[in-house]
């Protein structure tokens, strides 16, 4: 498989009077073409801000401090502004959080999605739109009457299906959705996630899925990066990271999932995770890690390492 | 589920309709049609009503704690209908059921420390006063797992949303409550931090005797801390009994596309068939018969003429004509 994109060394921070907050330190990432892949972690371990940063869509007082964004060999943190704006939408589509309730409520569906294909390609012809739009409504499960209709017309699952929809317009390669799925409900979102499935299958489009829901990731992606404060401390295959997760944070974050049907007392993770104003030496995870070694942990920081052939993790356990 | 005198709570009926918008455009949403359940009283139970968003869960809450009334059929605690409580018995309902919401940050009032919420509740309701009040808040904020030395005197931002949810809870435990009415008590929380919750709900329920109604739509963790669960769809129970039993082998079809689409966190058990359950526009009619009817994958001619009413089969109880 060959590399979409590159992610290298990447570093966001959060700047106040004082203070500097690193939200995204030092990340590496590699996806690749026709994947779907998942990053996943909890609150405020940086999954968003990553997300933006790709797009640099960052805004102040958040700044990209360092790193290489190489999206199909371009470094998009180098590119003027007019060229990336090319990329957005057409190559890389974003879907944020929550913006199925971004869409403009006193416009029909039609007019929405014309005005945003003139934004990008103002000689778009007219007839052109609608036949494409009536095709993506139909491979995202939606009739075209549906283009007719007005947003307060549609239920929760219709409107995201609209957004995947105008995500696909100009067939970007890369698909970065942000918690697609959050505020549905699970019938719906098995629907979506299903979708999302397909699109990849049938018009090769990488996917990026970003969500905190462990449980998805377990449903659809095929590889997984594991997030907390700020740094990627495990990535591998989705199989063996459920299987047998290196990390002891994801050793514990796997273990705190309810199953249906099961009662074993799920086990939590004591203690916070940490201020990034104010982060702790070494090891981020080691105040919480059941597992720490003494002397090493909060002295050193791990690198994320090759540790198989397709797994890398950051933890000290696993060296030497 | 057991005999009406000696139940905890008992809905009989309840319904409950909203009217949005303004002449010609007056449209009336029936956010609870005729629901009955009730919890036992011999023991401390965990009853979950499960429900998607816009099923009535909450709308049922609210008319339990009495912020809004029914339009029909009665809420009985002990036996007796909470709106005809006298002032003396409704001083005791208010102490004896307590809730638990969402956002745990709402609960508070910002400008104050943590302590203030605990302090209100104890002196207002009557528990405790003078050196006493104290006494009271370190024991409850011990009996949530806190230490009261870390919590008091801090501000609601300077806790995580666990912290605050156990605060809360301690809030609730100062009154010696017999039911909590947790409403999504975890799903704004992290994974890590809902496990614990969780827990101290099981723990609550063990060393303190504490019954919840636990109102959610997410069944793996229903699953978890519950005894009893009443599926709501459009404000209507499809389906009830004990937890285990339905999760196991659910007999409404709304219930079994319930148990097929919630992810398993297991990539060697994943989706297999597709769900041909359609989604259903937001603007749609009144229907006559089963609502479920237009996403149901087993309807036949009959669904349409009348809703059907709640059968017992078993231990469980079934509203749906295959039955």
């Amino acid at each position: 498989m060959s590399l979409l994109l590159k992610i290298e060394g990447l570093t966001v921070a959060y700047e106040s009077d004082s203070k500097r907050l690193l939200a995204v330190n030092n990340v590496d990432l590699e996806i690749f073409q026709g994947e779907i892949f998942g990053l996943a972690g909890e609150s405020a371990c940086g999954k968003t801000t990553l997300a933006n940063s790709i797009l640099r869509l960052i805004k102040p007082p958040g700044r990209i401090i360092s790193g290489r964004v190489i999206f199909d060999g371009v470094d998009l943190l180098s590119l003027g502004e007019e060229d990336l704006r090319r990329i957005r939408w057409e190559k890389i589509a974003y879907i944020p959080q929550a913006s199925m309730s971004a869409l403009n409520p006193v416009m029909r569906i039609y007019d929405q999605i014309v005005d945003v294909v003139r934004a990008h390609r103002k000689d778009f012809p007219e007839e052109e739109i609608r036949r494409r739009a009536e095709e993506l409504f139909v491979s995202v499960g939606l009739a075209p009457e549906v283009l007719k209709m007005y947003p307060h017309e549609l239920s929760g699952g219709m409107r995201q299906r609209v957004i995947i929809a105008m995500s696909l317009f100009l067939n970007p390669k890369l698909l970065i959705a942000d918690e697609p799925t959050t505020a549905l409900d699970v019938v719906v979102q098995r629907g979506i996630l299903q979708l999302l499935r397909d699109i990849n299958k049938k018009f090769g489009t990488t996917i990026l899925l970003i969500t905190h829901d462990m449980a998805v990731h377990a449903q659809i992606v095929d590889r997984l990066a594991i997030m907390y404060a700020g740094k990627i401390v495990e990535v591998g295959p989705v199989k063996d990271i459920f299987e047998r997760p290196l990390h002891p944070y994801t050793q514990l974050l796997i273990a705190s999932i309810p199953r249906v049907g099961e009662k074993r007392r799920l086990a939590g993770i004591p203690g916070l995770p940490p201020d990034l104003r104010n982060p702790p030496p070494g090891c981020m995870f080691h105040p919480r890690c059941p597992l720490r070694i003494q002397g090493k942990c909060e002295r050193v920081e791990p690198a994320l390492r090759q540790v198989s052939n397709e797994r890398k993790v950051a933890c000290h356990l696993y060296e030497g | 589920m057991g005999v009406s005198g000696v139940n905890l709570l008992e809905l009989r009926g309840v319904s409950k309709t909203f009217v949005s918008g303004f002449l010609f455009f007056r449209r009336k949403v029936v956010a609870v049609d005729k629901v009955s359940f009730s919890i036992p009283g011999e023991k401390p139970t965990v009853f979950v009503l499960a429900g998607e968003s816009g099923s009535g869960k909450s709308t049922i809450a609210r008319i339990i704690l009495r912020f809004i009334k029914p339009d029909e059929g009665e809420v009985l605690y002990r036996g007796r209908n909470i709106l005809a409580f006298n002032s003396k018995e409704l001083l005791l309902y208010r102490r004896e059921v307590q809730a638990v919401f969402q956002d745990p940050y709402s609960a508070f009032n910002p400008v104050y420390p943590v302590d203030h919420i605990l302090s209100i509740t104890a002196r207002r309701m009557g528990v405790a006063q003078g050196k006493e009040v104290d006494e009271v808040i370190d024991e409850a904020l011990v009996s949530v797992g806190l230490r009261p030395e870390e919590i008091r005197g801090k501000y609601p931002y300077q806790l995580s949303g666990g912290q605050r949810q156990r605060v809360l809870l301690a809030r609730a435990l100062i009154l010696r409550p017999k039911l909590i009415v947790a409403d999504e008590p975890v799903s704004m929380l992290d994974a890590s931090l809902r496990a614990e919750i969780l827990n101290l709900m099981l723990d609550l329920k063990a060393k303190h005797g504490v019954s919840f109604l636990y109102i959610t739509h997410d069944l793996s963790t229903a699953s978890y801390v519950g005894d009893y669960i009443a599926v709501l769809y459009k404000g209507s129970l499809v389906e009830m009994g004990p937890i285990d039993d339905v999760i196991s082998s659910p007999y409404h079809p709304y219930t079994q596309l319930l148990m097929s689409s919630i992810p398993v966190p297991d990539p060697s058990r994943r989706w297999q068939e597709r769900v041909a359950a359609p989604e259903v526009s937001a603007a749609r009619g009144p229907v006559s018969g089963c609502k479920f009817y237009d996403r149901c994958p087993l309807r036949k001619e009959e669904c349409r003429r009348a809703p059907p009413t709640l059968k017992k089969i078993g231990n469980r109880y079934v509203a749906c004509y295959l039955y």
